[in-house]
């Protein structure tokens, strides 16, 4: 809330700057505020036949807020700035011992200078890509691209790491010593210094058409290799109906393929389109090489599969998927879906979801039933509904099924400003009963011009 | 009690049903009807109509502009009344949003003064052509290259508009399109840039975050999120059926994070050993079902027992310990044994 005011600050201020150019500018300022106040109640496991054992009572206050401009002006060179950044914070206002009293951390904060094909990038930013994957880093990238479709990124920073359930004490490796760590002597403070990443990515783009990109990455935890890794991309447009999409890493300690995936779609018309897939993956290759585990496995895991949607009416979808698991030494498994959506055509108004699903794996598994259901109820006024049920194979702490139930209220107070009321109920094998609510504030306000 | 539960769900779908019976959706304008179906011509039929017969065009936007209520009744003279003013189809937003000039396409060679080669759809019905030209067509005639290497989609598009509007054409984001999303972003991350901020990125793939984003998002009932319903029940279970799917996006360090919250890490001493008896075998001979498990899915094991030199199976399986070689068959790594990590086990072997 205190955010959601000083958001606004800002955004005015940029509004009367800009107002006084004599020239129309081309810009976007985009700010965004969520505050949200959740209470609930939790009972940690285990205790015996999933029985509640100490029960305590969470109040987190969360605060996301998120600022962006584009098209900033330098010196000879407008439009050529972008600026982002994204944090968010926590505040546990319960008797909960589980979380930090104060938590945070920023999501993105970078500056990006671009002119034609070329950027320059500083700051903490991501950087996606087949080798990367989804690397965060606070460093430096660039690269360029030509009129001719070729392009290039490098990238280098230290790695962020994540922060999420960092408590007092808790370290990387393990926990402190008050947690009762088995060897506690073994473990030595972490150089932030040695986590560090670079990569690079050549790629060619045909519009329309196809694109392929190459990349590759290093990450280094204490200074030791964690991942080194190629990846391929690549893709077709084979048709406007038929596109192909196929991508790969490669490890390169182990000289194997982590992971291969290829989707083929065909979507002959507006009502109908299916969808075919592989995947190959090699788990033990997503562990960190400085994880003892990653030696001791080559299992792989290969799934294929189909989708398809049909619409026989403009306000009606139907939607199914079968997948076919296979594992190394032992028995197959696999994965089955229906779906059925109703949303009239041309009003948003409401919203029909119902979906059956059946998931098998060479152990056990479990079929699971959602319902849910959109509905304005006034102009300003919209409240979903939702429905989980899930049967299981195998009892779980004694329990054959499982049920939640969980709907939202949201009120569009402002064109700026939504106020969201959520709850839900819950019976699961991990607790006979479980209750949670939630208060969400949003603010997002946008100005922006084009020449 | 599971019968009690499904009538419930069956209940709210017919609540829903009911409910959106109530909607009524906007009469749609039969173009087949007057350009292609109708008899015309001759001295008993209407006139032929064209497209230009109603519309004319604007001077530089995407649409021509709509027919007065005046040439709807030059031929419907006597059932006027019946007749309401043509309004826009509200899902046609984004053909909205292209700045594009009917004119000057009009009076292109390749074009002729014809609309059809764009706007098939709306003469042979939407079944046959798209009533809106897909993107693909924009680039089978011009040299937007250039504009699209470098990302700019403005030069066609309002920011203002693509930044809130779903793409319907060229990357639409229809199908399975949450499950491919990835490998297209990594070939063309700048074009998503055009509408796609890093914060959104982070939103779902940034896994450091404070609040999960399903329970950010409760209301976005039509979203594909992972984490939904009793996950947190059933989380192992979905892990065995790929486990390298949490790996993609989750270290062990978020696992162990809960893990030893909740008593069952390898991390704690008091904690409750959730694996059956005979997991690992005493003495040679002895049963021992954890070699198995753990080549098959050693992303479960990493989930409670990577504590990198203090990892419990080191002990056993170091070089010369009775615990036996751990690495399988085929088996290689380019590191040589003084990589740090190695030398956990084969620090006496050199």
């Amino acid at each position: 809330m205190v955010l959601l005011t000083l958001t606004q600050l800002p955004a005015r201020a940029w509004a009367e700057s800009s107002s006084k150019a004599t020239l129309p500018d081309r810009y976007a300022l985009d700010v965004r505020s969520d505050t949200y106040l959740e209470l609930y109640r939790r009972a940690l496991l285990p205790g015996p036949g999933g029985a509640l054992v100490t029960t305590e009572t969470h109040a987190p206050l969360h605060e996301y807020a998120s600022f962006a401009a584009r098209g900033l002006d330098l010196p000879g060179a407008p439009d050529s700035v972008d600026v982002e950044l994204s944090a968010w914070g926590r505040a546990e206002l319960g008797n909960s011992q589980e979380f930090q009293p104060v938590d945070g951390d920023l999501r993105v904060a970078n500056v990006r200078y671009r002119k034609r094909g070329l950027f320059v990038e500083v700051g903490r930013q991501t950087r996606v890509g087949g080798a990367a994957r989804f690397a965060r880093l606070d460093g430096v990238s660039a690269g360029n691209t030509w009129d001719n479709g070729f392009a290039v990124q490098a990238y280098a920073g230290f790695s962020v790491r994540q922060l999420a359930f960092q408590r007092p004490g808790y370290r990387l490796l393990g926990a402190a010593p008050e947690a009762l760590l088995r060897n506690p002597e073994l473990l030595e403070p972490a150089d932030p210094k040695g986590n560090w990443l670079l990569g690079a990515q050549l790629s060619y783009e045909k519009p329309a058409s196809w694109g392929v990109a190459a990349t590759v990455h290093e990450q280094r935890e204490g200074g030791e290799l964690a991942r080194r890794n190629v990846g391929l991309d690549t893709h077709f447009e084979l048709s406007s109906k038929l596109s192909l999409l196929a991508a790969t890493v490669v490890d390169l300690d182990s000289a194997s393929v982590a992971d291969a995936r290829a989707f083929l779609d065909y979507a002959p018309s507006q009502r109908f389109d299916v969808g075919a897939e592989y995947l190959h993956t090699e788990p033990s290759l997503f562990l960190s090489r400085q994880s003892v585990l990653s030696v001791f496995s080559t299992d792989n895991f290969d799934e294929a599969g189909a989708s398809a949607r049909y619409r026989p009416l403009r306000s009606v979808e139907f939607g199914a998927g079968a997948y076919f698991d296979a594992y190394s030494h032992e028995d197959p498994g696999g994965r089955l879906e229906a779906r059925a959506r109703f949303k009239p055509v041309g009003t948003d108004r409401t919203l029909v979801m119902l979906t059956l699903s059946r998931v098998r794996n060479s152990e056990t598994g479990y079929q699971a039933l959602r319902a849910a259901l959109r509905q304005r109820l006034l102009d300003p006024l919209v409240a979903t509904a939702e429905t989980y049920l899930y049967f299981y194979d195998h009892p779980i702490h004694g329990y054959e099924s499982s049920s939640v139930y969980a709907g939202t209220l949201e009120w569009q107070v402002l064109s700026e400003l939504r106020c969201l009321w959520g709850a839900s109920v819950a019976r699961t094998p991990n607790a006979g009963l479980d209750t949670q609510t939630m208060l969400r504030i949003s603010y997002e306000r946008g100005r922006r011009s084009t020449r | 009690m599971n019968r009690l539960l499904v009538w419930f769900a069956a209940s709210v779908l017919l609540l829903a049903a009911a409910l959106s019976c109530t909607e009524k959706a906007p009469v749609k304008f039969p173009h087949q009807v007057h350009l292609a179906d109708q008899h015309c011509g001759g001295n008993s039929g209407p006139p032929c109509l064209s497209c230009a017969s109603c519309h004319r065009s604007s001077a530089d936007g995407p649409a021509l502009s709509l027919p007065r209520m005046e040439v709807c009744g030059s031929c419907h003279q006597n059932d006027a009344a019946k007749l309401s003013a043509p309004t826009q189809n509200r899902e046609s937003t984004f053909s909205r949003s292209v700045r594009f000039s009917h004119p000057q396409h009009l009076a292109m060679p390749e074009v002729r003064g014809q609309c059809v080669p764009c706007h098939a759809g709306v003469a042979l019905g939407e079944e046959k052509a798209p009533p809106f030209p897909p993107m693909q067509k924009c680039f089978s005639c011009h040299e937007h290259q250039a504009e699209w290497q470098r990302s700019e989609c403005t030069p066609c598009h309002a920011r203002k508009d693509i930044e809130h509007v779903m793409p319907e054409t060229f990357l639409r984001h229809d199908g399975d399109f949450s499950r491919r999303h990835g490998g297209l972003a990594r070939s063309q991350i700048e074009t998503c840039r055009q509408c796609h901020s890093e914060s959104q990125c982070n939103d779902c793939h940034n896994v450091t975050e404070g609040l999960e984003v399903e329970r950010r998002n409760p209301e976005a009932i039509q979203r594909n999120f992972v984490h939904t319903g009793n996950f947190e029940v059933r989380h192992a279970l979905e892990a065995k059926t790929d486990s390298a799917k949490c790996l993609r996006c989750h270290t062990t360090d978020s696992c162990e994070g809960c893990h030893l919250e909740r008593g069952v890490s390898a991390n704690r001493l008091d904690a409750a050993n959730p694996h059956p008896a005979a997991w690992v075998g005493s003495f040679p001979g002895d049963p021992n079902f954890h070699g198995r498990a753990a080549r098959r899915d050693i992303a479960a094991c990493a989930a409670c027992h990577d504590q990198g030199p203090a990892t419990n199976c080191i002990p056993c399986h170091r070089v010369g310990a009775y615990g036996g070689n751990p690495h399988p068959s085929g088996w290689r790594s380019a590191r040589s044994e003084n990589a740090t990590m190695c030398r956990y086990c084969h620090e006496g072997s050199r």
